[in-house]
């Protein structure tokens, strides 16, 4: 090592070093810069356990806030950082919560509701639940407080929708099967209601003939997607996607110029009425009348399913002038002919359901109409109050489409949307990322008058300026690292998105959620990607400068270490293609190997799913879970007995069969067992493992028969727990496949050894144990190893032929990550426990072993 | 190892001594035992062959019985069609993707078992030990990592290429080790009188190292081509269960509602590529004089 070394060299080292500092200082300062400036969407923010996010939350006042909801207050959040501003502890309208003998809060999502309105002067939050309950909040920006509870009904009514024109306040609720519109003041909801209104949709399905249309009562089993009130009109989005427009100011369906109420009792006679009318449809009749509001009619069909209609008095004394004109023998057809030219009561009971027909120019449809979707059923939407328009997905091409209200409001009834709407061509996304937005994949950002629109793979984030309807344009596009679930806007369009809801089993059973939130801001992640390589970059560059550095510094201080940095400058110099070429092998190597490894030990100690893709540390919780798992010992179990068997066969059989094939005397004989021994091996892995699972252990297969011969019964040799491990631990009789090796090791043994054997009187058995063996050893070793690593990985063999009772540590790992929860950290965990199992049982051999090689070879 | 070479040469000469193996009824009892190994290790292949040749029913009543000349003809029209049928679709695939990964993988670890061999520079110890650590790890290991880096960092999910890539990239430690440990064995002379010739890497690499190492190189070969070619975890994990041959094969049968017959003709349809690796590994491999240089 004494090369020369001179000052100059020296002042070139020191020189280098400083070089290398400022370099160093430089680059750690570009680091930071953008360490601090990317964007990291990885940081997911926990916003709490068991807290549910309230739907309606983007079209406040405020804008920058929305609302959470947990077991027992709602916490308002800021929704730009997620920070929380506020609680509004639900104990404050716990008493009225408790006069429901239901639990409100039993942890279903769309339970609650909450909307802000506000009538010019006032702004309120209006909180309702699926029991009826509405309450009235009113909000300082800080602070919510209980102005006023009202309770709908004693039953319970689901409350869907609630909007607001002016002071008056419309809440969209289900009775039993159907659809009511209640009309409260806005500023004084506890006086009650002040109109209502079932809400009724026209039956395009029906026959239309002279003029008569059948409208029937609004089924809830059609899901609602929206409910608007604007101006004089309300309109109700089906989950079907239909428009169905009805008038707000309630009044019921004008029939031949008569404003007719629904909401009279039906006296005793017209049951009698309807039950003799339906006769022959109805087994049963109920009559049910309830309060003096409404009356309900449950009529049980014949196939025992229930139908529930409700049916006012609108034809109460028609029908009554009918049966008291008519015979008592005669009624019904009497009735029916009265009613003919008129109106009539029909049922349609193949299809369990009752429509009313009425005359076409009795009805205005043009303020009781549904907008048909057409072929492409509406997937979401939204109204925009600024733009006075809708937005609507379909479920079939990726464009967004706009409909003026102006054209619904002129549309008649069963025109298709698709005539009147205008398809936005700025705004598509491609042909694989259709809309998939049920419910809240569209959202219209009242402040700025932005639309947020999500894709199908429910990632990607689209924010669309509606201001201008000539020129709509796409902001931004932004793809968040995880599902989102719910966003918030403010007027800059930064979007709060939150993450999916995620439900974790604790390791005592009990089912406890958790939210994530994160911020997105536009103008940064626009040059996230430029951003994020430079930070890599400059970080890489930093680390090396301070390597360098280092290295120089300690070479002004010491000559040897000079002259190190000298050797390997001059080697680097020489060897420039090979360590070009090599750097390729190591970055391939620590993409494929290194990351994923490293990786995976680290993951195993967070909560990581493909929901929900962000390091959530849970305190060795795979960890715990896994071990608490009552599978999980008897999986190692299983996983050390199949590594026993498995040493065991792959080396034992092939060994002997190997040494047998060596004894052979006639060497063409054994030349043609070891050609036809390759034969066997044309069969894929897979394909033989299901030739044990179905040809020899199955129902048909080859044991079975045999079985059946000789008047057995039948076995089920993988299911039944008695039988299932060893026939796996049988399959692949008889294990001599991997004789090759050995025979080559023995082949490869000089004859005089034996020879020695042979006159020191060695019989066949001692010269097998005293010569063969020891001599082969390295294959041995080979084989051993190999089936060591092999078995504690193979998850094919339990997966594909094995039962419950057969699992492994492996296999359920596969399950774990295959599974629809996808568990990333836990399969890490198993990974990490099987790691560890295989580091400790093979790094002593092999650190034996390369120790041999590099001496050897080096 | 070479020492018991160069002495077995030296003293090579036909043994006249008798061992005890070679008395006639020992002989007798080893040859009824090597061949009743031999024919039960046949017993896969013989019912795949077979009952591809017969009728639902007749498996379903005698797996063992021989296909029958009457009904032989109706029933290989019909398994074999309806197992094409299954996986025609993506059978050249699967084999092109499995030869195009096997040659990617050996000729890798060929070209790093060579640098790692026969050059000489300063890190090579460390790059070596940062080669061998990974057989340490077993690769199942990773995959939970794996799967998300592949389908949505590198965005190659459903594709042949991500699905290649990290077999290709993370399976190259085998090959070189195995290589390695032959290149090492071949006679520096030649090298040094191709250097004296003015070869370079390149034609050392192509005209001496893989001539010279070319049973141990088409060992790795058949071997990866069997093993890409089998794959089913990684497969399932990248490609689901609808690109290659296993994963459609166990799809198949993993249906209730499967036909014997028509299974075992996918069974025989999915084999042929593998009968030409096995004809390649009888060719060379037969004397299994390979295993003299395996190790670890």
């Amino acid at each position: 090592m004494n090369f020369n070394i001179t000052n100059k060299d020296r002042k070139r080292a020191k020189n280098t070093c400083i070089l290398m500092a400022v370099l160093f200082a430089v680059f750690a300062v570009l680091s930071a810069v953008f360490i601090f400036l990317t964007p990291n969407k990885q940081t997911v923010k926990a916003l709490g356990e068991n807290r549910e996010l309230i739907k309606s939350q983007a079209d406040g006042a405020t804008g920058e806030d929305y609302f959470m909801l947990s077991d027992n207050a709602i916490y308002r959040y800021d929704a730009f950082e997620n920070e929380l501003i506020s609680t509004f502890p639900l104990s404050t309208i716990g008493d009225l919560m408790q006069k429901n003998s239901e639990t409100l809060l039993d942890g279903s999502l769309y339970k609650w509701g909450m909307k802000c309105v506000s009538d010019g002067t006032q702004t309120y939050y209006v909180l309702y639940d699926v029991n009826g309950n509405l309450f009235k909040l009113t909000d300082d920006g800080k602070n919510l407080a209980l102005t006023e509870d009202y309770s709908i009904s004693k039953d319970k009514r689901e409350i869907k929708g609630c909007d607001n024109v002016g002071g008056d306040l419309y809440i969209l609720l289900t009775e039993n099967s159907r659809f009511r519109v209640n009309k409260y003041a806005l500023n004084d909801v506890a006086s009650g209601v002040k109109a209502s209104k079932t809400l009724w949709e026209i039956n395009d399905e029906a026959e239309e003939e002279d003029g008569v249309i059948a409208i029937k009562p609004m089924n809830t089993s059609t899901g609602i997607l929206a409910f608007y009130a604007t101006g004089d009109m309300l309109y109700v989005v089906t989950g079907g996607g239909n428009v169905v427009k009805v008038s707000s100011a309630l009044a019921d369906c004008v029939v031949n110029g008569e404003s007719i109420d629904y909401f009279s009792i039906i006296e005793g006679d017209y049951a009698v009425l309807y039950e003799e009318y339906y006769a022959g449809y109805f087994r049963e009749l109920l009559l049910e009348a309830e309060q003096d509001t409404y009356t309900q009619v449950q009529i049980e069909t014949a196939d025992k399913q229930t139908l529930v209609s409700y049916y006012g008095n609108l034809f109460a004394d028609k029908l009554k002038k009918a049966q008291s004109d008519a015979d008592t023998a005669a009624k019904s057809a009497a009735a029916r002919d009265a009613e003919k030219n008129n109106k009539k009561w029909c049922d349609d009971y193949k299809r369990n359901r009752a429509e009313l027909y009425v005359k076409e120019d009795y009805v205005d449809t043009s303020y009781y109409a549904t907008l048909i979707s057409g072929e492409n059923s509406v997937s979401g939407i939204v109204y925009s109050k600024k733009s006075e328009a809708f937005y609507y997905t379909n479920d079939a091409d990726g464009y967004l489409y706009s409909v003026e209200k102006s054209e619904v409001d002129n549309a008649d009834h069963g025109e298709y949307l698709s005539n009147i709407d205008v398809k936005i061509e700025a705004v598509k996304c491609g042909d694989d990322q259709k809309f998939y937005n049920f419910g809240n994949g569209l959202s219209i950002n009242e402040f700025a008058n932005t639309l947020y629109m999500r894709f199908n793979n429910e990632q990607v984030v689209s924010i669309v300026d509606i201001n201008d309807k000539a020129n709509y344009s796409v902001i931004h596009t932004f793809e968040g690292d995880f599902d989102i679930y719910s966003f918030i806007g403010d007027k800059d369009n930064a979007v709060t998105h939150v993450l999916r809801q995620v439900s974790k089993v604790g390791l005592d059973g009990a089912r406890s959620t958790e939210l994530y939130a994160s911020t997105y801001n536009p103008a940064l992640f626009a040059k996230k990607t430029l951003i994020k390589t430079m930070m890599i970059v400059c970080l890489a560059l930093t680390a090396v400068s301070l390597g360098v550095c280092l290295w120089f510094f300690a070479a002004t201080k010491s000559d040897a270490v000079l002259s190190k940095v000298q050797i390997i400058q001059r080697d680097f110099k020489k060897n420039k293609y090979v360590y070009l070429a090599l750097v390729g092998f190591v970055a391939l190597l620590i993409m494929f190997c290194y990351y994923e490894a490293i990786g995976a030990i680290s993951m195993s100690f967070f909560d990581y799913t493909r929901e929900k893709p962000a390091w959530i540390w849970n305190n060795f919780g795979n960890y715990l879970r896994i071990f608490n798992q009552p599978n999980f010992w008897l999986s190692v179990r299983n996983m050390l007995f199949f590594l026993v068997t498995d040493l065991f066969f792959c080396i034992v059989p092939p060994l002997i069969f190997a040494f047998l094939l060596v004894l052979i005397r006639n060497k063409k004989l054994s030349g043609w067992i070891r050609s036809l021994m390759f034969i066997p091996g044309i069969i894929p892995s897979i394909a033989t493992m299901l030739i044990w699972r179905i040809g020899i252990y199955g129902d048909d297969g080859v044991l079975n028969q045999l079985i059946g011969f000789f008047g057995g019964e039948k076995i089920s040799f993988l299911y039944n727990t008695d039988y299932a491990m060893g026939s796996l631990i049988f399959m692949g009789f008889p294990f001599v496949g991997g004789y090759l090796i050995f025979y080559g090791g023995m082949m490869n043994i000089p004859e005089e050894y034996h020879e020695a054997g042979r006159l020191e009187g060695l019989g066949v058995i001692k010269r097998l144990l005293m010569i063969d063996i020891p001599l082969i050893m390295p294959q041995i070793k080979y084989i051993f190893i190999m089936t060591f690593i092999e078995s504690v990985q193979n998850y094919a063999r339990t997966f594909i032929l094995g039962s419950s009772g057969t699992v492994t540590v492996v296999e359920s790992m596969y399950r774990i990550m295959m599974g629809t929860q996808a568990d990333y950290g836990m399969a890490s965990a198993y990974a990490t426990i099987i790691f560890a199992f295989l580091f400790v049982a093979v790094a002593t051999n092999f650190k034996m072993q390369t120790k041999e090689t590099m001496g050897e070879d080096l | 190892m070479e020492n018991n070479m160069t002495s077995t040469q030296m003293l090579k000469k036909k043994s006249t001594l008798r061992m005890p193996h070679e008395k006639a009824g020992v002989q007798a009892v080893i040859i009824t035992v090597v061949i009743f190994c031999t024919v039960f290790s046949f017993l896969p292949l013989f019912l795949t062959v077979v009952n591809a040749l017969k009728t639902h029913g007749q498996v379903q009543t005698n797996a063992f019985s021989l296909p029958q000349l009457a009904t032989i003809g109706e029933a290989v029209k019909g398994n074999f069609s309806a197992a094409w049928k299954e996986i025609g679709p993506y059978y050249f695939s699967t084999i092109l993707v499995a030869l195009v990964g096997a040659v990617g993988k050996v000729l890798i670890s060929a070209v790093l078992a060579y640098i790692l061999t026969f050059k000489n520079f300063y890190f090579k110890d460390f790059i070596f030990l940062l080669f061998i650590a990974v057989l340490l790890v077993p690769s199942i290991i990773g995959y939970p990592i794996l799967v998300p880096f592949v389908r949505d960092t590198l965005r190659l999910g459903d594709t042949y290429f991500g699905y290649l890539l990290p077999m290709v990239g993370g399976g190259q430690v085998t090959g070189m080790f195995l290589f390695r440990t032959f290149f090492s064995q071949q006679p520096k002379s030649l090298y040094e009188s191709a250097s004296l010739d003015g070869a370079n890497d390149v034609t050392m690499f192509s005209m001496i190292t893989v001539p010279l190492a070319l049973p141990i190189i088409l060992y790795h070969f058949v071997g990866s081509f069997a093993g890409i070619y089998n794959e089913y975890l990684w497969a399932s994990l990248i490609l689901g269960n609808n690109m290659t041959l296993m994963n459609i094969m166990y799809s198949v049968v993993d249906n209730s509602k499967i036909k014997y017959g028509e299974v075992y003709a996918m069974y025989l349809i999915s084999s042929v590529p593998l009968i030409f690796t096995s004809i390649i590994s009888m060719k060379y491999f037969k004397s299994g004089e390979f295993a003299a240089g395996l190790k670890l």
